[in-house]
């Protein structure tokens, strides 16, 4: 068990930030996350090292969150988490590079809100790949690994994904122009 | 190309995917039309804007390593004690000193009668390739994993005796494949292993239209074709020979639980396994 929680205390932080960013909420992140390592424990005997264990991590971590997603359904509830600009989510975001004047770290904050909104609308599966690709810095083969999809499968929905983006966006193109 | 052609290509040109000649196509649309330069751009910041989200600062709840121990511990059930006394002293413990006493008899007098090399690996579990048969639902496409420690041939029949549609090798490499339904009516695929190295499976996939009006009598097979017509789910039929007889009535007014009810009165289950593909039992 000792060695177990060497893994959380070293892949926690990985996890939380993943989730966050699925689901912008610190409860509902947190919940996937536990989630996540009772997974990881009932089934490290089979992981026998085809890929990376951060690999491995984040299809959990993206299953579960997925799980969860469905379970909401089944019950009807709907998280208004994503969707609210003035929500929790949006206390936690600081903005890190302070080269840049106001005007610019304003337009680049209502660009960021506008697009967590869109993705927030988005199917879950779209979410998660655009996420792990464009935020998390996953390659396709890591995202096929994690996904367990082929590669080409993988290019060509994240592909759809990119556009089904802006499309979600299509109210809020002028924030987009230079 | 013109410009609609352009725009469905933004992605790819972004990432650098776009093969020679369709990009060269593209940049010289990129070129001559001014409103897709504007619209390649907004794409292109949408994408940056997302890829910010990499600078935002995430702080870690500090209860989160608690909450990840609680749910461990009681998901985890503490180890029972064993006392190796008292089992031997119950009914069970006289099978295993039998057992115990047993099993080298029988090994010895295996290997006096020649018993081959290959088969006491594979008894001492000698093969490391893990077995696998995943299937699941990503969006509208049934996607599977596959993988077994002896080599296999995979036949995807259209139905339960319909023609094989296409076949595939199965072993120890992972084999992975998404399959789409592209009929606008439900359809049923048998995914039959040769050689059983795999356990043979039945799913009906989901086609492009809902019929939310379901009503006849039929096979276990035609059931779950009409509840995936009704609902638009994939659904796994666990005995495909079934020769029982059902009958259903769905109405638009049915969703995924009243249909549960229905079935559990005929004697059938109908369970999510967390993979979006729903199991049927009789």
């Amino acid at each position: 068990m000792q060695a177990f929680n060497a893994l959380v205390r070293k892949y926690e932080d990985r996890a939380y930030k993943y989730a966050y960013r699925l689901v912008r909420s610190q409860d509902e992140a947190s919940d996937i996350v536990a989630d996540a390592f009772v997974r990881v424990h009932a089934a490290l005997h089979n992981f026998r090292g085809q890929s990376a264990f951060g690999t491995w991590l984040y299809r959990i971590v993206t299953n579960c969150f997925l799980d969860a997603r469905k379970r909401e359904r089944r019950h009807q509830h709907q998280s208004l988490d994503i969707s609210n600009p003035g929500g929790e989510g949006e206390l936690e975001r600081q903005i890190e590079d302070t080269a840049e004047g106001p005007a610019e770290i304003a337009v680049k904050s209502a660009r960021e809100e506008a697009v967590q909104s869109a993705l927030g609308e988005m199917p879950e599966f779209q979410r998660a790949m655009l996420v792990m690709y464009h935020v998390e810095g996953l390659s396709y083969e890591e995202i096929a690994e994690a996904l367990d999809l082929p590669l080409g499968t993988v290019k060509s929905r994240l592909n759809r994904a990119r556009v089904a983006l802006r499309d979600q966006l299509s109210g809020h193109l002028e924030l987009f122009l230079e | 190309m013109n410009s609609q052609q352009a725009r469905d290509l933004f992605s790819e040109y972004r990432e650098g995917t776009l093969e020679a000649g369709l990009r060269e196509q593209f940049e010289r649309a990129l070129r001559q039309d001014a409103s897709l330069r504007k619209d390649y751009e907004q794409f292109c910041a949408i994408l940056m804007a997302l890829e910010g989200g990499r600078d935002e600062v995430i702080e870690v709840p500090l209860e989160l390593s608690r909450r990840i121990t609680e749910s461990l511990e009681t998901a985890t059930p503490a180890p029972r004690r064993f006392n190796i006394i008292e089992l031997f002293r119950s009914p069970l413990g006289y099978g295993v000193a039998a057992a115990v006493v047993l099993i080298p008899v029988i090994l010895i007098s295996l290997n006096r009668g020649g018993g081959s090399n290959a088969s006491q690996a594979s008894m001492l579990g000698g093969s490391t390739v893990p077995t696998r048969s995943e299937f699941r639902m990503v969006e509208s496409e049934l996607s599977i994993v596959l993988q077994s420690p002896k080599s296999d041939q995979l036949e995807v029949r259209d139905g339960l005796e319909g023609p094989v549609e296409q076949t595939f090798e199965v072993g120890a490499k992972t084999l992975r494949q998404a399959f789409t339904n592209a009929k606008p009516e439900a359809q049923g695929f048998w995914f039959d292993f040769k050689d059983d190295t795999l356990a043979d499976r039945y799913v009906v996939m989901p086609g492009r239209t809902l019929v939310t009006t379901q009503e006849g009598e039929g096979s276990i097979l035609d059931l779950a074709t009409a509840i995936s017509n009704h609902q638009g789910i994939a659904i796994e039929v666990a005995n495909p020979s079934s020769e029982s007889t059902f009958k259903w009535n769905l109405t638009p007014e049915d969703n995924l639980e009243t249909m549960v009810e229905k079935l559990r009165v005929q004697g059938l289950a109908l369970s999510d396994n967390v993979s979006d593909v729903f199991l049927l039992t009789e």
